[in-house]
């Protein structure tokens, strides 16, 4: 907060503005530091509309809204700063692509869509914003044009792991399963202490195991556990591990598996259902159907989200 | 793999030949798509064969869709009755035989049995936002009878049905899955990269099923089923816990299916949890379509198979007599078969009459652009012929060119339209000519084929487990089942491939549902045998 609220002050004195409108801004400053946000909220907006040329006010918008975790409000706040003032065009991107992450977060991956496709053509040149597209386009099922759209991430950011992991599995889902494997394979030589790298591989070839490739079960299984040789705070090889084991009628392995995936903190439907098969089969029939209510609870919440 | 398989189907004689034109059936299926994209048009396209004329030979009916407010006809959408006319030639019946009495319906499904034990084949329709019972005449005709029998399944989306004996009280009772909330006035809009598409599944509430009691003098009774609300889109009744009692498989749509367990007093349990076969194995609730029951492993217990979306795999449960089922989808090699189609019809039947429960799926996606989306998936796909090799694990095999055509089929039908022990296939691709299958597959194996007439179990032997046992020792298990596949209805009798058995008398034993056991000697193989329940 202190730092929005110093360069909005330094701002006041040096624009030149209508009496009313510095007057209303300066009083809005005071407000905010005193945490009166919604005084503050309602001088700025006033200010901004009796200066509508000035950049700051609709910064300093901007910069509250992002502290009350106003997301998409900060967001057009900013964008309108930076259509009056260039400079507000990083904070306009951060604050964007803070809002995209809360998207997802929820799960609003349709609604937030096109969003996500205005905030990719304002920031063609952004790596990061290229990698959020492509999360919202393949959450979308619009898998071919997510593969565009990390390609142009790893373009952007060749040394950016997060990029070239999101083209791989994009791959995956557009059915380019030969190029997502010459893709994952060279991330492993490129970034060879990338775990996600290692993770998301593994989970290719699980598919693959199940649509055919006999030998990729083993190599899953290798890449899974090299991920977690590099860091072994990662749940989802734990989870994949624990699927192979069950589906291969090791119970007790399976079991093994999926409470350490929970003890890292996954909690998802996939664990919970797997994990009460499990239990089934190892005759703690309790235990399991303790997994099954947390599954539908998970799977409620989900549900609820969409 | 896959060239030598292209290979194979350029090359070798076809194991199913598209006989649709050289039948006679000028027949084309209508949905009524337009830019508003109602989902209902995407679910449309029901076929059964049925002997109506009570002549020996198989009918075919094809049900057809309907108009949408802006996809409209410019003539009337009409279901299809054609009368076998032997030779390998079919006849149009001129206004279906009063089946087309109830429309305007925007027609889905159909379910025939003879449903009051005259020795006639009614048939039921399913649709949007009613369907329609008509009871068979018995003289090439039939009489919408749903106002008396209360079987209209008012204000609902009906998709499959069935008819089988619940309370084995020797009368068919008639379950009916029902979709999802639908209404044209539901002006929803959907788009995939600009252009408009069917809305998900998920935004339309489900709906719940509805069992209907036969009481004897037809009329029908509503029956409580478990809660169980769900996009439901097949079904087939089969005893899977050999209890005696009939049990129903729902396959439903991005819900859970259901297997409902036949408690034999009237109530029904779903146990789809317990049996693993609600979910997939990573717990989702998968697309569910169309689903089958057969013994695929030879163990003499029902499996079922399950159609799905592209990338959830089509699915195999296995059934050990017990439960949980072991999801068999990966080993059984359906996972590698099936990953980039999304099914729907699908029937376990032993197409080369070799012993085994062969499966046969049909295909076709819901997005016109969905190559856009997934460079392995089309809009139109092939149907999929699946050998079994005995033991549960298919291979795809080149059945000729209609399996390297596609289409956007729905609905699928087995039955031995030309009584050659064969047993055929016919199918609805949206907006298409049906596709007639002829079976040249079973050419020189021997067969065996029985049609089963109850006396104290209802007539059609709908719930009957039949025996053989073959002189090297092998036995086969068929259950007489009611519905199947997906919007569709088959030949009620059993064939049994007999591979190259000697040319012996057989031994069957039937388990009527009535629970009378019975045992049948002497058989001759290369025949259909009418075989007729023992009386008291």
């Amino acid at each position: 907060m202190s730092c929005v609220l110093l360069s909005w002050c330094c701002g006041l004195l040096l624009a030149a503005e209508p009496p009313a409108a510095m007057s209303l801004a300066r009083q809005a400053y005071e407000h905010a530091r005193a945490g009166r946000v919604a005084e503050a909220l309602n001088g700025l907006r006033e200010a901004a509309r009796l200066a509508p040329a000035n950049a700051l006010y609709r910064s300093a918008l901007g910069g509250l809204l992002e502290k009350q975790g106003r997301l998409e409000e900060a967001v057009q706040e900013f964008g309108a700063a930076a259509q009056l003032d260039a400079q507000f065009g990083q904070r306009w991107e951060t604050v964007s692509l803070d809002w995209g992450a809360e998207l997802a977060r929820a799960g609003r991956f349709r609604t937030g869509l096109p969003f996500a496709r205005q905030t990719a053509a304002r920031f063609p040149e952004s790596s990061r914003v290229a990698i959020m597209w492509g999360l919202f386009l393949t959450r979308n099922q619009q898998n071919l044009a997510a593969v565009g759209a990390y390609q142009r991430a790893v373009t952007l950011s060749p040394d950016s792991p997060e990029a070239n992991v999101g083209l791989g599995i994009a791959q995956t889902n557009a059915g380019l399963t030969a190029k997502a494997v010459v893709t994952f394979q060279d991330g492993l030589r490129r970034f060879p202490r990338d775990a996600t790298h290692r993770q998301a591989y593994g989970v290719l070839l699980v598919k693959l195991f199940e649509t055919g490739k006999a030998s990729a079960a083993s190599e899953a299984t290798a890449m899974l556990e090299s991920a977690l040789a590099i860091d072994s705070s990662l749940a989802e090889p734990h989870y994949q591990l624990g699927a192979l084991a069950l589906e291969r009628g090791d119970a007790h392995g399976a079991e093994a598996r999926f409470a350490t995936a929970a003890s890292l903190g996954l909690d998802d439907t996939r664990l919970h259902y797997a994990w009460a098969r499990t239990l089934r089969r190892l005759d703690r029939a309790a235990e399991a159907d303790a997994h099954l209510q947390l599954f539908r609870l998970r799977k409620a919440a989900v549900e609820a989200a969409q | 793999m896959k060239s030598l398989w292209l290979f194979a189907a350029a090359v070798l004689p076809p194991l199913f030949r598209d006989v649709t034109a050289e039948a006679g059936i000028p027949w084309r299926h209508f949905n009524g798509q337009s830019p508003d994209r109602f989902l209902l048009e995407s679910t449309t396209g029901g076929v059964a064969f049925l002997d109506f004329d009570s002549d020996g030979q198989l009918d075919l009916l094809f049900v057809n869709g309907g108009e949408t407010p802006r996809g409209r006809a410019g003539l009337p959408v009409r279901d299809g009755l054609y009368r076998n006319a032997g030779r390998g030639r079919f006849a149009a019946v001129p206004s279906q035989a009063g089946l087309a009495d109830g429309r305007p319906r925007y027609g889905m499904g159909v379910a025939t049995a003879d449903y009051d034990n005259d020795g006639h084949t009614d048939v039921y329709l399913s649709g949007h936002p009613s369907g329609a019972l008509f009871h068979n005449n018995g003289n090439g005709t039939f009489t919408n009878v749903t106002a008396r029998a209360g079987t209209a399944n008012d204000g609902e989306w009906g998709s499959s049905a069935a008819w089988f004996d619940f309370d084995n009280d020797g009368r068919l009772d008639l379950f009916i899955a029902n979709y999802a909330h639908f209404s044209f006035d539901d002006k929803r809009r959907c788009e995939f990269e600009g252009r408009p598409v069917y809305c998900a599944q998920t935004g339309y509430a489900g709906r719940q099923p509805r069992l209907y009691r036969n009481q004897g003098d037809g009329t029908f009774a509503a029956v409580p089923l478990p809660d169980s609300a769900g996009r439901a889109l097949g079904v087939v009744a089969v005893d899977y816990d050999g209890d005696g009692r009939q049990d129903l498989f729902v396959a439903r749509d991005a819900s859970p299916n259901l297997l409902l367990r036949n408690r034999g007093d009237g109530t029904f349990e779903n146990t789809a949890l317990e049996a693993e076969v609600a979910f997939s194995p990573d717990g989702t609730a998968r697309a569910g379509m169309g689903v089958d029951a057969g013994d695929v492993d030879g163990d003499g217990t029902p499996d079922f198979a399950v159609s799905n979306f592209d990338h959830e795999y089509h699915a195999l449960y296995l059934n050990p007599g017990r439960l949980p089922f072991v999801e068999a989808t990966v080993p059984s090699r359906l996972a590698e078969h099936t990953r980039p189609f999304v099914g729907w019809g699908l029937r376990l039947f032993d197409y080369d009459n070799d012993g085994d429960l062969d499966l046969f799926i049909v295909n076709g996606h819901l997005h016109e652009g969905i190559a856009r989306s997934n460079s392995t998936v089309t809009y139109r796909e092939p149907p999929l012929l699946l050998n079994n090799d005995g033991r549960a694990k298919f291979s795809r095999v080149a059945g000729g060119p209609t399996f390297s055509a596609s289409y956007l089929a729905r609905g699928l039908a087995t039955g031995d339209y030309d009584n050659d022990g064969a047993v055929d296939g016919a199918f609805v691709s949206l907006n298409d000519p049906p596709v007639l299958l002829h079976n040249e597959a079973a050419a020189g194996r021997r067969w065996l084929g029985v049609r089963l007439e109850g006396t104290v179990s209802n007539r059609d032997a709908i719930g009957a487990r039949v025996e053989l046992v073959t002189a090297n020792g092998r036995k086969l298990t068929r259950w007489i089942t009611g519905g199947g596949s997906f919007l569709a209805s088959h030949d009620r009798r059993v064939v049994f491939g007999l591979g190259a058995e000697a040319n012996s008398p057989f031994t069957l034993s039937i388990r009527w549902p009535s629970g009378r056991d019975q045992r049948v000697t002497g058989l001759a193989p290369g025949r259909y045998h009418h075989i007729t329940e023992d009386k008291p």
